[in-house]
């Protein structure tokens, strides 16, 4: 866990770029710090590692104070990845990967399977690591980028606008793999951007920045949906709600309490079932069989003569909002079931209900 | 066509020792003046870049001397070095400071700063960034204040010759004074070829080190 308090930052003569700032980031949580330019977000992010000093305030990294710590064996246990990529031209993707390993006495060899093993996790071919870094394209160069702070197996990560250079393409495409990379190894990562759809990809919070003040941290729907104040909002609303359906996962707004017929249960069960549907303004309920896996839909109407209707369509939890009110309109239904690749239900993604659920997630 | 037959023959055969002598002469004087130079310069060159501060006033000084006519200077020297190898050495030394101190210091400090604060950043020492990064990549820059020096270094040490440091230089004024035009060609080509062959290797290195850093 990293723990601000009370930073403040001076640059000579009169420069307040950080004004008590306080924060905390939890352990395996990669927090987002967003604002426009010259809000003290970079300023903040280098404080970590002491690139820069405070000029008041305190620093623990699980509990200790950073500035008790020596600054380069501090460094070298946090990762480290800025936007024009910083990699050394006069060395091969392998040495670049390999620096921090090789600054602090690892043989060669060792080295070596490390970088090859880094090469596997950034998806990227292990034919590369003896090229140089002009031989690589803007996005594979910050791929190595990420791989050379993973190097020394760091629990934190520090990224200054890493895809900020990057086409748009690519940029989704480094995202995407990013949030793969970080569900795999769950280190703790603070994330400046100017980009607020970047953000909301991204960040389990986002602390947004403001002339060296935090104005609110929070998850990108309580910034969204709550803003403390107007500057929030108008931030926030630059982007506009479409932009969260675009990027939220739909496996976040889902029903979770709905009614479900096992087979195996009594008439009696089912009735009740019916009822709870019937309440909700349901025309079916989903039926499962003893594995949990939907097999089909009843009625709630009295007059049907017990046959299942059948599965149309299903959605996996991974696919965003927009796509799922895609599917929403195209299949013509109220409501359609969310389950795992087994067939497994999960929940439901219903419109109506979803942005309620949103909204209240957030409270 | 006979003349420079002549030219030739006398560098070849005739005066064969003669000119021997002197182009080794010449060749160490320049080598002793250029380790000289590197041994001071690049450090000092390094040192200014660690203190940004003195870094105007070095190369303002460097410069100032840098601007001293060769035979002015020389002329200065006399009645404290006298005459032969130390005022030529010292002579030397003098002139090809600015080049190499100042293409040592434009080499460090111009490397992409980006580059400079992932290596900081990434936990490098004070002494593992300036190894493993900045002379790295301030290397070409480096070199060809190197080139210059090397260049400079070998066509002043012919005029070294009027305070007695021998080497071509010699041939040429020789020639001069006892009108045999050949010998004063002779000292010419050798010395133009020695600056030519010096800077042409010197350019082939520095242009296969800019390729390795861009």
């Amino acid at each position: 866990m990293i723990r601000f308090e009370k930073i403040s930052k001076v640059f000579p003569p009169d420069v307040n770029a950080l004004e008590e700032v306080s924060l905390d980031v939890q352990s395996g949580e990669l927090m987002c710090l967003i604002g426009t330019s010259g809000c003290g977000k970079t300023t903040l992010l280098k404080t970590v590692n002491r690139l820069i000093e405070p000029s008041s305030g305190r620093i623990f990294i699980d509990d200790q104070d950073i500035s008790r710590l020596n600054h380069i064996s501090l460094r070298r246990n946090i990762g480290y990845v800025i936007q024009q990529t910083g990699l050394y031209p006069h060395l091969t993707v392998e040495e670049n990967i390999c620096y921090v390993l090789r600054i602090t006495g690892n043989k060669k060899t060792s080295c070596r399977s490390r970088a090859e093993e880094l090469m596997d996790i950034i998806g990227m071919d292990r034919n590369y690591l003896g090229r140089f870094p002009r031989e690589l394209s803007g996005g594979q160069q910050q791929r190595v980028g990420v791989a050379r702070a993973l190097a020394a197996n760091p629990n934190i990560i520090l990224m200054d606008e890493p895809f900020g250079a990057i086409d748009q393409i690519t940029r989704i495409q480094l995202q995407d793999e990013l949030v793969r990379l970080q569900s795999r190894l769950n280190k703790t990562i603070i994330f400046v951007t100017h980009d607020l759809q970047e953000a909301i990809k991204l960040a389990d919070r986002i602390a947004l920045m403001d002339q060296g003040n935090i104005l609110q941290i929070g998850t990108a729907n309580e910034l969204l949906f709550f803003p403390k104040d107007d500057f929030v909002e108008n931030f926030m609303g630059s982007s506009s709600f479409f932009n969260v359906m675009r990027l939220l996962p739909v496996e976040k707004g889902l029903v979770s309490d709905y009614p479900v017929f096992r087979l195996s249960q009594e008439d009696a069960a089912r009735k009740e079932v019916e009822q709870k549907a019937r309440d909700l303004g349901w025309s079916e309920y989903p039926v499962i069989d003893k594995e949990d896996q939907l097999v089909g839909y009843f009625p709630t109407s009295e007059h049907h003569n017990g046959d299942l209707y059948p599965v149309n369509k299903l959605l996996s939890p991974k696919i965003t909002f927009e796509q799922a009110l895609k599917q929403l309109f195209i299949s013509g239904k109220s409501r359609l079931p969310v389950t795992t690749d087994d067939k497994k239900i999960i929940g439901f993604f219903d419109f109506a209900q979803a942005y309620d659920i949103i909204r209240k997630s957030s409270n | 066509m006979e003349f420079i037959a002549n030219v030739f023959q006398l560098i070849l055969v005739d005066r064969r020792q003669v000119v021997l002598s002197a182009l080794s002469e010449h060749v160490v004087i320049s080598l002793i003046a250029i380790a000289l130079i590197s041994a001071a310069g690049i450090p000092l060159g390094i040192l200014i870049s660690r203190y940004r501060k003195y870094a105007q006033p070095v190369i303002y000084v460097t410069g100032a001397l840098y601007t001293i006519p060769v035979l002015a200077l020389f002329g200065l020297m006399i009645p404290i070095l006298g005459i032969g190898l130390r005022p030529t050495l010292f002579a030397l030394f003098i002139y090809g400071l600015l080049p190499l101190v100042r293409n040592t210091y434009v080499g460090i400090t111009g490397v992409d700063a980006a580059i400079v604060e992932a290596a900081r950043g990434m936990g490098s020492t004070n002494r593992q960034l300036l190894f493993n990064v900045e002379l790295p990549l301030a290397l070409p820059v480096i070199v060809a204040g190197f080139r210059t020096i090397v260049v400079m270094t070998i066509s002043v040490a012919t005029i070294a010759s009027y305070i007695g440091a021998g080497g071509l230089g010699d041939l040429i004024f020789r020639g001069i004074n006892t009108y045999f035009l050949e010998l004063v060609v002779a000292g010419s080509i050798l010395v133009a070829l020695l600056a030519i062959v010096a800077d042409g290797c010197l350019g082939l290195l520095e242009k296969y080190l800019l390729k390795r850093v861009r």
